[in-house]
């Protein structure tokens, strides 16, 4: 900083004044830019992602639960159903005008949040209507009610519209009020998110 | 899950108002505590039983308790 007023002839008030005002709009913009950062913290810090992989109801339990309480903590959440998740989003088997990848595809993946498997104690099956004798006996909320919540709670639900591709399933075979996007969109939650979650 | 509900209805309640809520969850107590701290109200009693009872004042919300 020093040495900016040596080729100024002596007496005229300017260089330190000067000085002095730069600095002070310096100072300034580092205040705004402080306040900028710190908002946008506060703001991330009040939003989280979930990237949901698995196709199991107990692990989509776990992410739909974190997801209703965040809501109830008064945070913004978003959900990414990608791969195997994807089928706990779908409604109905549409198999008109598909190929024949696509029809074995579609008959292949679980249909809903009622129609999945469990990650451990499946047991051919029998594994998911016991579970769900036990939720309701218990009063937890089953998976099924659990996206009937957030969907209640402004969550904010996306499909994978790559994933849903290599599925074969289109959007009108997917739960209502679920969004379609892709890596980007994901990425964009994701860093506007204090946290994010991958189940 | 009574966090989930007790935010719901006091979404829809005005500042200043109570909540008696009675719940029977063992997580309830911490939940319920995180769960004001984070929306900027106030717990002002709670009772532990086979009965959980709290009673929930509403203030305005806190910086970090905007919804």
């Amino acid at each position: 900083m020093e040495g900016v007023d040596q080729g100024r002839p002596p007496g005229e008030e300017s260089s330190t004044e000067a000085n002095t005002r730069a600095t002070a709009a310096r100072l300034r913009d580092l205040e705004l830019r402080v306040e900028e950062l710190s908002q946008a913290q506060a703001y991330n810090r009040q939003g989280i992602t979930i990237i949901a992989f698995s196709g199991e109801m107990d692990r989509l339990m776990a992410a739909l639960m974190l997801a209703t309480g965040a809501a109830a903590m008064g945070m913004r959440v978003s959900i990414f159903f990608t791969f195997w998740a994807l089928a706990a989003v779908r409604k109905e088997n549409n198999f008109r005008g598909k190929g024949f990848t696509d029809r074995l595809l579609t008959a292949m993946l679980p249909r809903g949040p009622e129609k999945l498997r469990l990650s451990r104690w499946n047991m051919l099956g029998l594994g998911r209507p016991f579970f769900s004798h036990v939720l309701r006996k218990r009063h937890v909320e089953t998976l099924a009610s659990l996206f009937l919540l957030a969907r209640e709670l402004g969550v904010r639900m996306v499909a994978c519209q790559t994933a849903m591709e290599v599925m074969g399933l289109r959007r009108e075979e997917m739960l209502e009020g679920i969004e379609f996007g892709g890596v980007a969109t994901c990425l964009d939650a994701v860093q506007n998110s204090g946290s994010s979650l991958l189940i | 899950m009574p966090i989930v509900k007790v935010s719901q209805v006091v979404k829809a309640m005005a500042c200043g108002d109570r909540l008696l809520v009675e719940a029977n969850d063992p997580a309830f107590q911490a939940d319920l505590e995180a769960w004001v701290r984070r929306l900027g109200h106030r717990l002002v009693e709670f009772h532990d039983g086979p009965v959980q009872r709290a009673v929930i004042e509403k203030l305005e919300a806190g910086p970090d308790g905007g919804r």
